[in-house]
């Protein structure tokens, strides 16, 4: 190893020091190699037909067969759709309730868990479980709990406290919370498993010198466990947002995105011209401009990110 | 060495996954084959007149036409058609699934591949069909049988694109009123015989509803509100108020629903709602909803016609064929139409004039094709004891042909009277009323229309103080900017 190098190391350059690295194929040989075969299925099952399908975005089509060049028609006409505005804005609710609900959840689990001394094991697996099961059975058992009539599950517990039944997911204004927690509650749990795995790589020293220190449970946490965690929470705010954005299959099953549109998403959207309306040029003009305002938002968050942390 | 051997390894495992990529040669049929089948095809074609002369060349179709697994008494009676079509036309062979046409799942299907050649759909598919290329042309195998000649010319021309015949209708059907005549005895809404009194109106609807809600605690009416199923049903009530929702003018297509007829028509169902409470909770009902609110006894009027009432028995809700009853469509305060629609038959574009050739064969042979074979009879009849047969039997209901070959028609008729299995009068009404103001879909864009109006109702049923004008202002803005306006 070189000076440089040592040098890019000490200051904690990684990058600098990798960039030093001279590109040797025969030397990395058995690494392509073995990379091959993900490349391979990558380039057909991801990036030819997302290049194929921005491609398609310029043409007239005739069910997935390209037909006549039409610049940016496909997308002007998916712009001007009557319900593409609605669906875009319920993007950014299902973003924001699932920040506002459920982001803090797993590593406030994470957290409870593990400061468990019994039972850990079985709680691990209790948060775990419900992300066994498939999500279309889920979907349709929360469907049976929001029945909307008198005799729905969750309306006859209300009844027991003498509250009127309610519409639950055929409320409007309930639509996207609900279906949000509904997402939540099967998917936390995987998440809360790699939260409790980061906090169990925190040097325990630290909490011992904490408490030597005085610093009490909330301090600890604020002190040792959140800057411990912070990478992580970090990555999954970028994942959550990306994911929720293309939330599909929920207000599929759920609601069909009803009701009067109030919980169609982008994807669904994108689904009924694709599938419903035979309209695939249109369906992938919409994905393409989805792609855009993800990539966008991604973009802006690392620099975001990136500025905070040279301040650092 | 070992590097070489892993990346031999690695070129396997590439090779592996490519392979998968591949489509299985007997899944397709490729130009060449197709090539050998066209040649087989005019053999085919010519068979009706030669059959005994020529060796057709096998050919293996696949007929989306069995009906689902839960009906075994149709499912049996398909199998049986099959093996005797099988015994007479020995080089065919006959693959079969229960393919139900949902535009939801047709494309994929479509692109990878997985169409059955011979699949049922609605009158208000084709065209979308054929302009995107899913469905092959038939005109020469129709022209070669002649049967182009026996079909209605109103419901071929639906079929037809550019004077190309790319599908075969079979029926049509008229929108009427499905009533669960157990509840409407229960309400005491029955004549002296025990027939249920059927509402004439739209006021009666209302009546009607309230009535069994208040006697029987069950919904009075279903208000479909998804699969586009409410925007259909709506439509024929909206009609029957004095509603327009296309017309031309100055030459250019208007939505014109937005009109106090249209209020009136969305208030009737705001009040059994918000005022009578005589409709279902649910405000997201799609299909599968209202057969199973329908066939459980939870709801006693939903608009339908005569096919559905063997499909409600038939589900997992077993639904007693003797509570079921069906009436003409109420009349409105200006019109009394009642909506028009049917089925027919398209085939893939895959198929091969060969496949083509051997599924109208098939048609034929189990009669439901436009034209009369009396080899058909025996395996028409067959299906009808099945269906008497099963377990809970099922309606025996009249379908309406678009044959126009009189032979064909006073045999179904002779047939449908001979196994008839229902209270003819629980049923008269619908036969006798339902097909005299006969009123086809809007001419264009009448799926979207039904999704808007969808919203439309799913709006009704949730916002108490809703704007009734101004949601229809709205929706035919709509459907103004977004469907008609591309037509212009």
């Amino acid at each position: 190893m070189d000076l440089t190098s040592v040098k890019a190391m000490a200051s904690g350059s990684k990058h600098s020091y990798i960039r030093k690295k001279k590109f040797n194929f025969k030397k990395d040989m058995i690494g392509w190699a073995i990379m091959l075969p993900g490349l391979v299925l990558f380039t057909f099952f991801v990036w030819k037909p997302l290049l194929s399908g921005i491609i398609l975005s310029f043409f007239e089509t005739e069910g997935f067969h390209a037909g006549k060049f039409i610049g940016f028609g496909n997308y002007i006409e998916a712009l001007t759709d009557m319900n593409f505005k609605k669906a875009l804005l319920n993007c950014f609710k299902y973003t924001f309730w699932t920040l506002l609900l459920t982001y803090l959840l797993p590593p406030f689990m994470a957290i409870i868990i593990n400061e468990m001394v019994h039972f850990r094991g079985y709680f691990r697996f209790s948060i775990y479980f419900p992300s066994m099961v498939p999500s279309v059975a889920v979907s349709i058992l929360w469907l049976f709990l929001f029945d909307p009539g008198p005799n729905g599950f969750l309306n006859i517990l209300l009844s027991y406290l003498n509250i009127e039944p309610s519409g639950w997911l055929q409320n409007p204004k309930l639509t996207i919370p609900l279906i949000v927690l509904t997402m939540a509650w099967r998917n936390f749990g995987p998440t809360s498993v790699i939260y409790i795995a980061a906090l169990q790589g925190i040097n325990n020293d630290l909490y011992g010198v904490a408490a030597i220190d005085g610093a009490g449970f909330l301090a600890k946490i604020r002190h040792i466990t959140l800057p411990g965690i912070y990478n992580i929470m970090r990555l999954f705010l970028a994942v959550q947002v990306i994911v929720v954005f293309q939330v599909l299959q929920e207000p599929l099953v759920l609601t069909g995105g009803g009701p009067d549109n109030a919980s169609t998403s982008l994807m669904l959207q994108i689904y009924h011209f694709a599938f419903r309306d035979f309209q695939a040029g249109k369906a992938i003009a919409t994905s393409v401009i989805a792609f855009i305002i993800l990539m966008s938002l991604t973009l802006v968050y690392f620099k975001l990110v990136k500025a905070n942390t040279d301040m650092e | 060495m070992k590097r070489i051997l892993v990346i031999v390894l690695c070129m396997l495992l590439v090779l592996g996954a490519a392979s998968g990529c591949g489509t299985k040669k007997s899944d397709t049929v490729s130009d060449s084959e197709k090539a050998t089948t066209t040649e087989a095809k005019s053999d085919s074609q010519v068979e009706g007149t030669e059959d005994a002369e020529k060796e057709p060349e096998p050919v293996t179709i696949v007929l989306g036409l069995a009906p689902a697994d839960s009906d075994e008494a149709g499912l049996k009676a398909f199998n049986s058609a099959v093996e005797e079509f099988t015994k007479e036309y020995p080089w065919i062979t006959v693959k079969s699934e229960n393919f139900v046409y949902d535009p939801g799942t047709f494309i994929p299907k479509a692109e990878s591949g997985q169409l059955p050649n011979i699949f049922n759909t609605w009158y208000t598919e084709p065209q979308k069909l054929i302009n995107a290329g899913y469905v092959a042309e038939i005109t020469e195998q129709m022209k070669a049988i002649g049967w182009d000649k026996l079909i209605h010319k109103n419901s071929l021309d639906l079929a037809s694109k550019d004077g190309k015949i790319y599908g075969i209708p079979t029926n049509i059907y008229s929108l009427g009123l499905m009533i669960n005549a157990d509840l409407f005895a229960k309400a005491g809404l029955v004549d002296e015989r025990g027939v249920p009194l059927f509402p004439k109106t739209f006021d009666e609807v209302r009546e009607y509803a309230k009535i069994i809600k208040e006697k029987t605690g069950k919904y009075g009416y279903c208000v479909a509100t998804r699969d586009h199923q409410g925007g259909w049903h709506f439509t024929n009530i909206a009609w029957n108020y004095g509603v327009e929702f296309e017309k031309q003018v100055n030459g250019k297509w208007v939505a014109a629903f937005n009109s106090p007829e249209g209020v009136e028509a969305l208030k009737l169902i705001y009040d059994m709602k918000w005022v009578d409470k005589s409709v279902q909770d649910s405000a997201l009902v799609g299909v599968g909803d209202w057969i199973k609110l329908f066939g459980t006894g939870q709801v006693a009027m939903v608009p339908g016609d005569s096919a559905w009432a063997p499909t409600v028995v038939a589900t997992d809700y077993k639904m007693n064929k003797d509570h079921i009853a069906l009436c003409s469509f109420p009349a409105g305060p200006k019109n009394n139409y009642a909506l028009m629609g049917g089925n027919l038959f398209m085939f893939s574009k895959d198929s091969t004039p060969a496949q083509i050739d051997a599924c109208l064969k098939f048609l034929k042979f189990v009669g439901q094709g436009p034209e009369f074979d009396p080899n058909s009879v025996p395996l028409l009849e067959q299906a009808y004891q099945e269906l008497r047969n099963a377990d809970p039997p099922r309606p025996i209901t009249k379908g309406f042909s678009v044959s126009i070959d009189p032979e064909l028609l006073r045999v179904h008729e002779e047939l449908f009277n001979k196994y008839v299995n229902v209270n003819i009068e629980f049923f008269n009404d619908y036969y006798l009323n339902n097909f005299k103001n006969l009123r086809p879909e809007e001419p264009y864009h009448a799926q979207d229309l039904y999704g808007i109006l969808d919203s439309v109702l799913q709006r009704v049923l949730t916002d108490k103080n809703v704007n009734l004008q101004e949601l229809l202002d709205k929706a035919a803005h709509d459907f103004q900017v977004n469907f008609l306006d591309k037509i212009n």
